[in-house]
């Protein structure tokens, strides 16, 4: 979906990687164009239907990722610490990215179904606005 | 120059978190946890600078500077190698799925890849500091 693209322009611009705030600041005025740009009701509904489902889908990935963060935290502030201590904060780095990566897609397509090309590039033109 | 780049970059991250703490808390909501990556990057990097002030050993304090720099730098080159997959899975390029899931499949591993090498440095650390000039480290926030 086009709103990692602000996302990973954020990123690349500051350097210093994810920013929460204006990420949901960005999926926050994409919901707006499309209440103001999509006059039929029902797909309307679906286009708004997906961006919600894309805001909890990103608030879980948060908080699988943050269960990995404060594991390593804990890891990183024990002098005791082990490489099985840090091993075994790190196995779900990958399915929790992979279990993202699915419902990235299956919304992005929901989302793009749900509109005309027209639509779209309106919406995309106000959401990064 | 770098570090003192890297420090103001630091400091204009930290003012945005503010403001996005303060805005989410006017809506009685909580902002979403950082990725890993990032929040390993911010605590590694306010220890840079202050290490002189914990391991009065010179020798020791440059190792130990030098690991801390590392892993900083280390966090920072993750960030640009995800900002850059991210960026091909919003562009008009990302025509199918198969391409979309190749381009997360790799922002995925330059995070597994980047903390497996973050873990091997903080292991490394253990051998120039004692537990408590660690534990000192540790209390710095």
């Amino acid at each position: 979906m086009f709103w990692v693209a602000l996302s990973a322009f954020i990123m690349t611009l500051t350097g210093e990687g994810d920013d929460t705030f204006l990420l949901r600041r960005f999926l926050d005025r994409t919901r707006e164009a499309v209440t103001e740009q999509v006059h039929d009701a029902a797909r309307k509904q679906q286009a708004l239907d997906a961006l919600d489902r894309t805001s909890k889908a990103f608030h879980q990935h948060r908080l699988r990722t943050g269960k990995i963060s404060e594991c390593i935290e804990q890891a990183d502030r024990k002098f005791s610490s082990t490489a099985a201590d840090y091993q075994r904060c790190l196995s779900d780095v990958g399915p929790a990215w992979d279990s993202a990566a699915e419902q990235l897609i299956t919304l992005s397509n929901e989302f793009r179904r749900a509109l005309t090309p027209a639509e779209l590039a309106a919406i995309r033109q106000h959401a990064v606005k | 120059m770098r570090i003192r780049t890297q420090r103001s970059s630091l400091s204009a991250l930290v003012a945005l978190a503010a403001l996005a703490s303060a805005l989410f808390a006017c809506g009685g909501d909580k902002p979403p946890a950082q990725l890993p990556s990032t929040a390993a990057r911010d605590r590694v990097a306010t220890r840079v600078e202050l290490v002189d002030l914990v391991v009065s050993d010179p020798a020791r304090a440059a190792k130990v500077r030098s690991l801390y720099i590392a892993m900083d730098e280390l966090l920072l080159d993750t960030k640009r190698v995800q900002a850059r997959q991210l960026a091909l899975v919003g562009s008009d390029q990302m025509s199918s799925d198969e391409k979309t899931r190749a381009a997360l499949s790799a922002v995925s591993k330059a995070e597994a890849s980047g903390l497996e090498r973050y873990m091997q440095l903080q292991l490394e650390l253990r051998r120039f500091v004692t537990a408590d000039e660690f534990a000192r480290l540790d209390a710095i926030r």
